[in-house]
Formats: C-alpha cells, sequence, structure tokens
C-alpha cells in the first residue's frame, strides 16, 4: 500500500527543484503580453498595414459562369436590403380572376379601373387597416357605353402579418420590419347587369423603430 | 484589390428586377473573396463551391423566414462563419468515407483537377506570385492560413476572426503575425524580384 509521506528521495528532489527558477520571458513575448493588457496588441503597424495591402493587391480569382449562375439561382427569390427604410424584391404577378367569359382587354382595362377606383374610393387614396367597404359607384352610363365596366364595390381585406426580423447597419436606428398582406377585392358592374370580380394581392413591410438596450 | 463599395443598382438590366440585380453585384464584389476562404478550407475547388452554395442557401433561408439577426453587415461574418463550419463537416464525412472504402487516390485526383481552378487571378507578368502565393497558403499550418485569408481578403477584423474561428482576437492578431512571416519568408523569390512589395 504505497505511503502518502513522501520518502526523503521526495523532499531532497523537491528542494533542488525549488531552488531552480524559470527563464524570463522572452522580450517579445514581454511586449506582446504588455500589449494585449493595454489592448494594442490588435493594431497593426504601419508596416504590417503596408504587407497587407500588398496581399490585398492579388485578388481572389472570380468565380466561373456556371458557379456565378449557380449562385444567383440562390438568391433569386430573395429581397436585398439597400439600407435600414429600403427594400429591393424580386419581382412577382399580382393575381386577376374573373368571372365569366370576359376578354383579357376587359380584364386589363378592369384592372387598370381597379386601381383608379381605389384612389376614388378610400379616404386620401391609402389603404386603411382591416376591413374597408366603399360606397357603390353613383353613375353607370347609359350611352353606347352600355358595356363598359364601372367601379362598384370595393373591399380590402387584412391577410397575414409576419415579423421579419430586424434591420440594422449598428449605426443607427433599428428597425422591426413586419410584412403585412391585403386582399384587395373589386367589383364592376355594366349597364347590362354584368359583374365582374378581380382580387389583387398587396404586401407592405411596415418598419418599426426597435429599442435597444 | 481594389475595394469597389455597395452602390445601390443606378438602374436593372430590361428583364432584371431591381431585387437580382444588387444581388448580381452584391456576389460580383464578395462571392470571389468568400470562395478563396472556402478553398483554404477545404480539400479540393469542387467541394469549396459546394459549400459556399450552401452557406448561401443558409443565409437566403434565414433571410426568406425572417430568423436572420442583424443586417447586410452580419452577412459575410455569418457566411464565413458557415463556410468553416460546413467545411469541418464535409471532411469528417470524407475522413469516415475513406476509412470504410480505403480510397487512397481521390485527393491525387482532385489535386490535378485543381490546376485549372487558380485561387488567384493573374496576368502573364505575375503569374509566378500567384502561383507562389497559392502553394504558400497551402503550405502554411491552416491555423494561420484561414486568419490570413479572412483578415487581407476577407477583409474582417480580428474581434470577427476570433468570433468565426473561436478564438480571442489577440490570439487571431497573434496567428495573423506568424502566418504572414511565414508567407513572407516563403515569398522570398518573388519579393527579391519585385513582383511583390513587401
Amino acid at each position: 500500500m504505497p505511503s502518502d509521506i513522501p520518502s526523503i528521495d521526495d523532499l531532497e528532489i523537491e528542494a533542488r527543484l525549488s531552488r531552480l527558477l524559470p527563464a524570463g520571458p522572452a522580450a517579445d513575448l514581454l511586449e506582446r503580453l504588455s500589449a494585449a493588457a493595454e489592448g494594442t496588441f490588435t493594431d497593426l503597424t504601419d508596416a504590417e498595414q503596408a504587407d497587407e495591402a500588398a496581399f490585398r493587391h492579388i485578388c481572389p480569382a472570380p468565380l466561373s459562369g456556371d458557379f456565378t449562375a449557380r449562385l444567383q439561382a440562390v438568391v433569386a427569390g430573395a429581397a436585398f436590403p439597400l439600407d435600414e427604410k429600403i427594400v429591393l424584391f424580386p419581382k412577382g404577378a399580382p393575381t386577376v380572376k374573373c368571372s365569366g367569359s370576359f376578354p383579357r382587354i376587359a380584364v386589363a382595362a378592369a384592372v387598370a379601373m381597379m386601381g383608379a377606383a381605389a384612389a376614388l374610393l378610400l379616404p386620401d387614396g391609402e389603404g386603411g387597416k382591416g376591413d374597408v367597404t366603399s360606397a357603390v359607384a353613383q353613375e353607370v352610363s347609359d350611352t353606347n357605353a352600355s358595356s363598359e365596366f364601372v367601379p362598384a364595390n370595393f373591399n380590402r381585406g387584412f391577410s397575414d402579418a409576419r415579423d421579419q426580423g430586424v434591420l440594422w447597419n449598428g449605426v443607427d436606428q433599428p428597425h422591426r420590419v413586419v410584412r403585412v398582406e391585403y386582399l384587395d377585392r373589386a367589383t364592376f358592374v355594366n349597364g347590362e347587369g354584368k359583374t365582374l370580380e378581380l382580387e389583387q394581392p398587396k404586401v407592405e413591410y411596415i418598419l418599426i423603430p426597435e429599442e435597444i438596450d | 484589390m481594389d475595394e469597389s463599395p455597395e452602390m445601390a443598382p443606378t438602374s436593372a438590366a430590361p428583364g432584371i428586377s431591381p431585387a437580382s440585380s444588387a444581388w448580381n453585384e452584391w456576389l460580383a464584389t464578395h462571392a470571389p473573396r468568400l470562395l478563396l476562404f472556402a478553398r483554404q478550407q477545404a480539400r479540393s475547388h469542387q467541394d469549396a463551391e459546394d459549400i459556399l452554395q450552401d452557406a448561401l442557401v443558409r443565409l437566403v433561408e434565414k433571410l426568406n423566414s425572417g430568423e436572420f439577426v442583424g443586417g447586410k453587415e452580419a452577412w459575410l461574418p455569418y457566411l464565413f462563419t458557415s463556410i468553416r463550419r460546413l467545411a469541418i463537416d464535409l471532411s469528417r464525412r470524407d475522413d469516415r468515407r475513406k476509412r470504410r472504402e480505403d480510397v487512397v487516390g481521390d485527393d491525387i485526383e482532385a489535386e490535378q483537377r485543381d490546376v485549372f481552378h487558380p485561387w488567384f487571378e493573374s496576368d502573364a507578368s505575375d503569374d509566378e506570385t500567384r502561383i507562389q502565393l497559392e502553394q504558400g497558403l497551402k503550405e502554411l499550418p491552416p491555423k494561420f492560413a484561414e486568419v490570413i485569408v479572412m483578415k487581407i481578403w476577407g477583409e474582417r477584423t480580428f474581434a470577427e476572426i476570433g468570433e468565426t474561428l473561436g478564438i480571442s482576437q489577440n490570439t487571431a492578431a497573434s496567428r495573423y503575425r506568424y502566418g504572414l512571416e511565414s508567407l513572407k519568408r516563403q515569398l522570398g523569390g518573388a519579393r527579391r524580384r519585385g513582383d511583390l512589395s513587401i
């Protein structure tokens, strides 16, 4: 059974070792420790910055055309924030559905009229929050334009709201981005009693100042 | 390396949305330096491209889902970190596969293919310098080479490098200095010719 009491040999060795002193750190190590303590170790000298610039002058090889196309395909559907207030979005086509067999030109004209109807029927030309129901159009022309469609009703319904995260460049006020989806519905009627209903989704991004500690 | 400041697209090409145009400009500026880092981390050019693509997919998924924290300035630190982690994962998978299959020829084939995929662009006058620089980085211990690539061409700060690599910024600075001195010694020939002003 080993003894916990050190032997005479152990004590002698311990005494000899304790008389030895560790070698002092090299001058450059002392300089490094001192700089680290002062918080200046990560600052590059002028010579180091010049070396860095010389190496940086040799540029990484450009990407091949194929690989560039692969990366572009990855980001194809993603929005791109220019800054905290401006976000670029990829192209998307609004959906339009028609009831009945109306010619395409009539549908295109109706979409344009829907925009005009929104400006005409909504307060201050802007959509309100939640459902907005406007008055029926006051006149329907009964001259040669009996088949022309005029706006009859407009409704903006709230569909969805999602938190898209925080936009912040680390300097100015951060903003939380909220994506709000609406569905605009417009009803058009003509003198012949036919109706045309159009739906168009609308997306708004609302920037809300975010508190920071 | 010329620093091209990020600019808002003044006009998109016909048929290309402003977002796509902005992304193309961003990729043109940053993708080469990200690929260089991926090359330093990976075992082959093909792996490096796959890793970079996977890292970009992860970023876009987080952006689209609203999970990404931080603005555009946080993209590059996220991508450097992702590239490193993906490279480590891929390396471990390759090692396990090689132990199972006892494949020894793959690395040699990859090296032969990579001759056609240089790390740096060059013209005829400095082609040898480019080759020496690439070889020098490959021969450096990886812990030095990755700091050098991130600092010089990735233009990351020591604090960002430390966060990516899981080390202190002082350790990052120390590895940078060691690595740079070692690289300069290896490039002694290019310096004597005057191809490198260091």
